[in-house]
């Protein structure tokens, strides 16, 4: 074989080459770009699974708390608002003020006999 | 610069003939007694954290042979005992004395000038009376939204003991024990107290409890007793006025609590005092600036209550 020859044939080897190689390199592309997309699904379902776990501290009701009321409630012809949210009269039981206002002989018994849990308005 | 000295009514009384008395005359001045039962923090510079570790109940089981460990078995939780920076500053001019009756307290000669007249004395006034406003705002104090440097007063630097107590009671973190009647009264005092006992915690009944309140409710206390009962309260072997029912509880009346009706049932340990340093408080830094004499402190202070659930605190419902 003349040196004149050998030179196309080289080419077309290294075309040949190039064209594995770059099919390779778009193989592995694709293959990263999927797992970026496996890897961002993961770290959404991470971050959203962190965020559940953190609300239910260890000790602590994982239902939402209530915010705490001093609810208004009007009695004959007076209005009254409770200076307190929660309250106990034998110091075991706890009364929430919220539900008290619709008992209506428990709140005669708070005006008349503990006034201090409620201001006249 | 504003003195801190005040000789409006001693100077003009050095026309007569007459004698001094060489002794001040000044009233008595209570002290921290909380300090003898709350715990103290010493080093806190702005925070210290101070946790709380709580052990859940129900997780011991059947035995079988196979593991399975407890979950939330124990918990941690922080409390954040927070100091503020305080001072005092005070400034005499000693010389303006001489034109007083007082100016024969002070030796002869004008120059030096620094002899202030009963120094130590107005020294120790001022000491004592620090000392009273310092125990008056470890209860009463309460921050003011803007803390303004060199002008918001000690009290409103820090919210002290009731003002957490109200808090905690706005947040239902503790549950007041309505008073009958809406005020403590020489006839309801007893009942009161025996009914907030019931709120206490079975195991700090076994300890040392003290039962804060002012000197008024303390003696509606001993009246409503003395009425009810046609005896005397019991005492315990330190002289104290021990509950009915209990073993350690104590009734601990509080000049620092002044008028305040709320009734606070701990241990007192269960209240937490910070200073930076302990002596921060007692010791005055002096310089004399020209003819002025310059006295300053300063110190940090904050308080804090560790625990208020599961029975640890009990109070009435009244501020």
């Amino acid at each position: 074989m003349t040196e004149a020859n050998k030179i196309p044939e080289q080419e077309a080897a290294k075309a040949a080459d190039n064209k594995v190689l770059e099919a390779m390199i778009e193989a592995q592309a694709n293959e990263l770009n999927e797992l970026r997309a496996a890897l961002k699904d993961l770290s959404s379902e991470v971050s959203s699974k962190s965020a559940t776990s953190s609300a239910a501290l260890p000790g602590t009701d994982p239902e939402p708390k209530k915010i705490p009321v001093c609810p208004e409630f009007t009695l004959g012809a007076k209005k009254y608002k409770f200076n307190v949210p929660t309250f106990s009269l034998n110091g075991l039981d706890i009364l929430v003020a919220e539900d008290v206002v619709a008992d209506k002989k428990l709140l005669e018994k708070v005006v008349t006999e503990y006034p201090g849990l409620v201001t006249a308005k | 610069m504003a003195l801190s000295q005040d000789i409006t009514a001693v100077a003009s009384y050095q026309a007569y003939v007459q004698d001094f008395g060489e002794d001040l005359i000044t009233r008595a001045f209570y002290m921290p007694k909380t300090l003898n039962y709350a715990t103290t923090h010493e080093g806190v510079k702005g925070k210290k954290t101070l946790t709380r570790l709580k052990a859940a109940t129900g997780k011991a089981v059947a035995w079988s042979s196979g593991f399975s460990a407890a979950s939330n078995a124990v918990e941690f939780s922080p409390r954040t005992l927070e100091v503020a920076q305080i001072k005092r500053d005070l400034s005499f001019i000693p010389q303006e004395f001489e034109s007083s009756y007082l100016g024969k307290m002070r030796p002869k000669g004008q120059n030096p000038g620094q002899f202030l007249p009963f120094e130590a004395d107005v020294l120790n006034t001022i000491l004592k009376g620090h000392t009273e406003e310092y125990a008056a705002s470890l209860w009463s104090a309460v921050k003011a939204v803007t803390v303004t440097p060199g002008t918001t007063p000690m009290n409103q630097c820090f919210h002290g003991f009731l003002k957490l107590i109200a808090d905690a009671i706005t947040a239902t973190t503790i549950t007041p024990v309505a008073t009958p009647g809406g005020a403590v009264t020489n006839t309801n005092a007893v009942a009161l107290l025996e009914t907030m006992w019931n709120g206490l915690g079975a195991a700090y009944k076994e300890m040392e409890v003290q039962i804060f309140m002012s000197w008024s409710s303390f003696q509606k206390y001993n009246q409503d007793y003395r009425e009810r009962y046609g005896k005397y309260t019991r005492l315990n072997e330190n002289g104290e006025v021990k509950m009915d029912f209990s073993q350690n509880a104590t009734l601990v009346p509080l000049a620092e609590m002044g008028s305040s009706n709320r009734i606070v049932m701990t241990p007192g340990t269960n209240l937490n005092v910070g200073f930076d340093d302990f002596a921060d408080d007692k010791l005055f830094s002096m310089e004399q600036n020209k003819r002025v004499i310059d006295w300053w402190m300063d110190w940090d202070m904050g308080v804090q209550i560790a625990q208020f659930d599961e029975g640890a605190m009990v109070v009435n419902d009244l501020a």
